[in-house]
C-alpha cells in the first residue's frame, strides 16, 4: 500500500491501519517522496511468505500480498500466532519498505508502455532489494 | 486495435478508474469506456491482469478483486486522500 502515494502526486496520502497481534493503531502519513508520519516509529513492514515464491508464481500473488502486513514493531510480528520464522529477514523498517516499492515498478504504473516494460521493472525491483541486503533465496529465485 | 495496445489501454482504464473512484470498474464500465463490446473488455481486463504483476479477480469470477497497489475489497489498510477515505491498500 505504501506505493499508492506514486497515483496521487503531490498529495498526502494518510494509511490507517492496524496490528495483526495486538490490534492496536497504525498510522502513516506520507507525501511524494517522503514519509512525514509513522505512529508508533517503530513500526515495521513483514511478509509471511516466500517473495521469490510470488515471481516464479509458485503462490499467487493474492496469498503473497495477503501476507504482506504493518506490524506495531518487530516483537510485535514476532508474537504473532502466525509467523513463520523463515520469514523473519523480511522484517524491515518501514522506510526500507518504501525504498524497495519506490521503483519504476510502481512509480511508472500509469505510463502508456507500463505492461511491455513491467518485467523489466520488477528487475530493477530485485536490485533495489539487494542494495538494501536482501539477496538471498527469501527474495530472489534460485 | 493492436491487442498489445488494447490491453494496455484496458489495465491503465482500470487503474485510472480506481483513483479516481475508490474501486475498480465492471467490465461493462470498462467497456464503456474503451468504447468495446463487454465481451472485448472482459476478455482485455483478464488479459490485463495476466501481464501485470499482483492484480487478480475473484476466484472464479469476472470481479476485479486486486489492482496494485488497490485492493477492490475492503482490508485493513484503508487510505485517505484529501480527507476522503475511500480506498483500501
Amino acid at each position: 500500500m505504501l506505493a499508492v502515494r506514486w497515483l496521487f502526486p503531490r498529495t498526502e496520502i494518510r494509511i490507517d491501519t492496524c496490528c495483526l497481534d495486538c490490534g492496536q493503531p497504525i498510522l502513516i502519513r506520507m507525501h511524494d517522496e517522503e514519509i512525514f508520519e509513522v505512529n508508533p516509529a517503530t513500526t515495521v513492514g513483514h511478509m509471511n511468505i516466500l517473495f521469490a515464491k510470488a515471481l516464479t508464481g509458485e503462490v499467487t500473488w493474492g496469498k503473497a500480498v495477503s501476507r504482506m502486513n504493518l506490524f506495531r514493531s518487530e516483537e510485535h510480528v514476532k508474537n504473532w500466532s502466525h509467523y513463520d520464522p523463515v520469514s523473519a529477514e523480511s522484517i524491515m523498517p518501514l522506510s526500507n519498505w518504501a525504498t524497495a516499492f519506490s521503483g519504476p515498478l510502481f512509480r511508472n504504473r500509469l505510463e502508456p508502455d507500463y505492461l511491455t516494460r513491467v518485467m523489466d521493472y520488477a528487475s530493477e525491483m530485485l536490485l533495489s532489494l539487494k542494495k538494501l541486503g536482501k539477496a538471498g533465496p527469501f527474495w530472489i529465485p534460485e | 486495435m493492436r491487442e498489445t495496445t488494447l490491453v494496455q489501454r484496458a489495465y491503465t482504464a482500470v487503474l485510472e478508474h480506481f483513483v479516481k473512484t475508490g474501486r475498480a470498474p465492471h467490465y461493462t464500465e470498462l467497456a464503456a469506456t474503451l468504447g468495446l463490446r463487454p465481451e472485448e473488455a472482459r476478455e482485455a481486463q483478464r488479459k490485463a491482469a495476466e501481464a501485470s504483476i499482483a492484480c487478480w479477480f475473484v476466484k472464479d469470477t469476472d470481479y476485479v478483486e486486486s489492482w496494485a497497489p488497490f485492493s477492490n475489497v475492503p482490508t485493513h489498510y484503508l487510505v485517505t486522500i484529501n480527507g476522503d477515505p475511500k480506498w483500501y491498500g
